[in-house]
């Protein structure tokens, strides 16, 4: 199963730290943290970006990954 | 790719395709359009840095025979009392609307109230005069001190603390609060045989570009509305002009004259909508051009900051703890770059047990905008400084000490994912066997050295090529060039394609003639814009394999196509992309390749900068003796341009670390809004900046391109500070080391 981290930012909302998921793309992963988090909606997840065996995704929308990935939220980075 | 290639192109130094034109006063810049008819926009400004605005009269204005138009903060239909009323207010834009035309308050001196377009620039510079304004003036909060104390004036009645463990309960000018951790920190400072804790602070600078803001524009009741402007994301100008005006984006296109500097400042709005509103009033064309003096007080800085840092190591060097606790100035609304300073502060570092906390806090100076690696350069100059100070107290190399510490492939960040291959142990490495390094340091000179790291994004970008009957063609990018990106495209295009960079004309279209691209920044543009180029000219090349298979009467798999020319794999016939093109009206018209992709995989770069100073005791004045960058590229497209964002980041944070800073008086008003006395280093300041290109390749981009325009920025502070504290035997904590901070220190020592 992928595991998916949370920051201390999003744990402080989320409550864990980490979570197995028997995901395989971002569609299914933010369904089933949908349905195993409580705080889910609060943690606006959709606004952060996924980075996938540490390969930073900005969009992740359409993003796929393996059974075993390592999947992290992290906020969006804009810059100058 | 990871693997060595044999490059055409790549790696070449071309002639940049836009220097004639630059150098000859061809290039138009942004306020260099003018349109018949046009009139003349201009600002009223906050005497003050913080008060009411009891009162508002523009009528005497209007009623003026050369003012064409008056436009203040009602004119904006997405945020104004109207909307508010009917409960149609867009809540993302009220910090917007309220930065580019004050409300009910003004939160710095030089924010923007009211605006008059007029006959002439002398008619609309008067006509400001006759807006009569009362305030009721309010405590300046002009320090983090200040503003996090009990009691202290508060910028927004409403703003309530983000991030806290517990909701806030009261208004407060801190905006977030946010924290990152790894390990237990605890454990990691109990693991520790030193210790090294100091506080440092950075100032408020600006990012120094040449070419103010300004812009022209032609609202168009009928058809697109134009605006021209110098900006670093045209885009995203068109996007929040529309939100501001209640707009469609097709109602607008927004045109990217050539820009004269941008670094971060030129990534939001502020004159372009206010001019449009005064154009919509006058049924004229518009322009509006900020003085130096404007730019200082009114668009964006960096933010200043307050970091306390600490760090436990073991007597062998091992790094067991790393501690922060950051402050970043916001300017008058809320969104400092305080995450990235959380997130980046400690990557140089592969250590167990990390906690770092940040703070975003209000105050009153203009709102701030990034500058090169936003919230890096404040980070990582404490952190950088105390691990110089770690390695002379455990009187190790600080060379040494970093690489027995370094982040390398596998390292778990504090903001989550592991890094990939990355290229901050080639850097230590190739810094100390610079000849910089090798040399004997000057009597009474300081050496300094620090690492610095920035993500590099990716994002959306949209790109065509069209060819030529004659096999030349045009690059149609929406990428603003603000470093050389124009050459590296070229190049790219060329490289895959297989001809001659100069036979491909590289453009910046309008937001009109190219799809969405993402405002150029974050060292985005040579990677994710140069991944869509790669995969338009792939595209081309899929054409040219099929029309020359047409013009052969054999399938595309029977052609092959290798450094222009198709090969006929079935017989020796073979075609050059420019015979193709010549013979395309024969099988189906010209060649255009596209793409529009969203680009993934952007990679982190690291720098290792040197610098030896030597300082004046007598006037306090350092002068820079020899200085280094040292930066991993992943892969230089043309080296020349590499060199130059390396040199022009590490002359950018020279500055920031010698001399600039915003001078305020104590009720706010900045006393050095000019560059006679905000002092940006010049050439004749420093000596030649040496440069190391390190190449570890980027894996997700097909030429190893990793992104080179901020990291360079991150490093200076510490190093020139670090070499600063060496040359005085001084600890040095707070920048600028000006010469009158520096005398002082060196007086006090006796």
């Amino acid at each position: 199963m992928a595991i998916v981290f949370f920051s201390s930012e999003l744990e402080a909302i989320l409550g864990c730290t980490q979570l197995k998921v028997a995901a395989l793309s971002y569609r299914e992963l933010l369904n089933e943290l949908s349905e195993c988090l409580p705080n889910y909606l609060e943690a606006n997840l959709e606004t952060f970006a996924l980075v996938i065996d540490g390969e930073i995704v900005q969009e992740p929308f359409l993003a796929t990954f393996e059974a075993n990935s390592e999947l992290h939220f992290i906020q969006k980075i804009a810059a100058g | 790719m990871s693997e060595a290639r044999e490059y055409q192109h790549i790696g070449q130094r071309t002639i940049r395709p836009d220097g004639f034109d630059k150098v000859t006063g061809k290039a138009n810049y942004g306020a260099d359009l003018s349109i018949p008819g046009m009139i003349w926009g201009a600002i009223l400004r906050s005497p003050h840095a913080h008060a009411k605005i009891t009162s508002l009269d523009v009528s005497e204005a209007e009623a003026h025979p050369d003012v064409f138009a008056v436009a203040t903060y009602q004119d904006f239909p997405s945020v104004n009392a109207e909307a508010v009323a009917a409960g149609t207010a867009r809540k993302d834009l009220f910090d917007t609307a309220a930065n580019v035309l004050a409300d009910t308050k003004v939160l710095y001196h030089g924010h923007a109230i009211a605006a008059v377009a007029a006959r002439t620039e002398a008619a609309a510079q008067a006509a400001l005069e006759l807006i009569q304004v009362a305030y009721e003036v309010l405590d300046p909060v002009l320090t983090i001190d200040a503003a996090i104390k009990d009691g202290a004036a508060l910028l927004h009645d409403n703003m309530m603390t983000q991030g806290l463990l517990e909701p806030a309960s009261a208004a407060s000018n801190i905006a977030a609060r946010m924290e990152l951790k790894k390990g237990d920190i605890d454990l990691g400072f109990e693991a520790a045989d030193i210790i090294v804790e100091r506080s440092y602070e950075t100032p408020t600078v600006h990012q120094g570009y040449i070419e103010p803001h300004a812009t022209t524009v032609r609202f168009d009741d009928n058809g697109p509305s134009m605006i021209w402007c110098p900006t670093q994301g045209h885009f995203d100008v068109r996007a929040r002009v529309a939100q501001l005006l209640n707009m469609e984006l097709g109602q607008i296109k927004v045109v990217a004259s050539e820009i004269g500097g941008g670094f971060g400042g030129k990534t939001t709005v502020y004159l372009e909508p206010v001019a449009l509103i005064l154009s919509k009033k006058s049924g004229r064309p518009v322009k509006m051009t900020m003085s130096r003096e404007d730019v200082f007080r009114a668009s964006g800085p960096a933010s200043a900051s307050q970091s306390k840092v600490k760090i436990g190591a073991k007597s062998d060097g091992t790094i067991t703890a790393m501690q922060a606790s950051l402050h970043y100035e916001a300017g008058a609304f809320k969104g400092s770059p305080m995450g990235p300073g959380c997130m980046t502060i400690f990557t140089p570092y592969d250590v167990e047990n990390m906690y770092v906390e940040g703070f975003d806090v209000v105050v009153n100076k203009p709102k701030a905008a990034a500058y090169r690696a936003p919230g890096a350069p404040q980070a990582e100059f404490a952190a950088e400084m105390a691990v110089n100070e770690l390695a002379s107290k455990l009187g190790m190399d600080p060379i040494d000490l970093r690489l027995k510490n370094a982040a390398k492939e596998g390292t778990q960040t504090i903001y989550g994912p592991k890094l990939k291959t990355v290229g901050l142990e080639a850097c230590l490495l190739a810094a100390k066997s610079s000849p910089h390094y090798q040399s004997t340091l000057q009597e009474n000179a300081g050496r300094g050295l620090a690492a610095g790291f920035w993500f590099n994004i990716g994002g959306q970008s949209s790109v065509m090529i069209h060819l030529n009957p004659d096999g030349t063609g045009s690059i149609i990018e929406g990428s603003p060039d603000i470093g050389g990106s124009r050459a590296s495209m070229q190049m790219m295009a060329a490289e895959v394609l297989g001809v001659s960079p100069s036979t491909l004309n590289p453009i910046v279209a309008d937001t009109e003639h190219v799809a969405y691209n993402q405002t150029t920044g974050g060292s985005r543009t040579t990677f994710a814009t140069g991944m869509a180029v790669i995969e338009a000219a792939e595209d081309i090349v899929d054409q040219l394999k099929a029309r020359a298979a047409e013009l052969w009467n054999v399938t595309p798999e029977q052609v092959d196509y290798k450094n222009g020319v198709a090969y006929n794999l079935s017989s020796d016939e073979r075609l050059s992309l420019a015979e193709i093109c010549a013979k395309a009206e024969k099988t189906g018209g010209q060649i255009t390749g596209r793409a529009n992709i969203n680009a993934r995989g952007a990679g982190p770069s690291f720098a290792v900068h040197l610098c030896d100073v030597q300082v004046d005791p007598e006037t306090g004045k350092t002068d820079v003796l020899r200085y280094t960058a040292i930066q991993d590229a992943g892969k230089a497209i043309h080296p020349s341009y590499v060199e130059g964002q390396f040199q022009g980041g590490a002359v950018q944070g020279i500055g920031w670390a010698l001399n600039e800073e915003y001078v305020y008086s104590a009720d706010g008003v900045m006393e050095n809004a000019g560059f006679l006395d905000y002092r940006i280093p010049l050439a004749s300041d420093l000596p030649e900046i040496e440069t190391i290109i390190v190449e570890v390749p980027n894996s997700f981009h097909p030429f190893g391109v990793r992104g080179v325009g901020e990291t360079g920025i991150v490093p200076p502070l510490a190093a020139v500070g670090t070499a600063v504290s060496e040359a005085i035997g001084l600890p040095i904590t707070s920048l600028p080391c000006s010469p009158p901070k520096l005398l002082e220190l060196i007086m006090k020592r006796g």
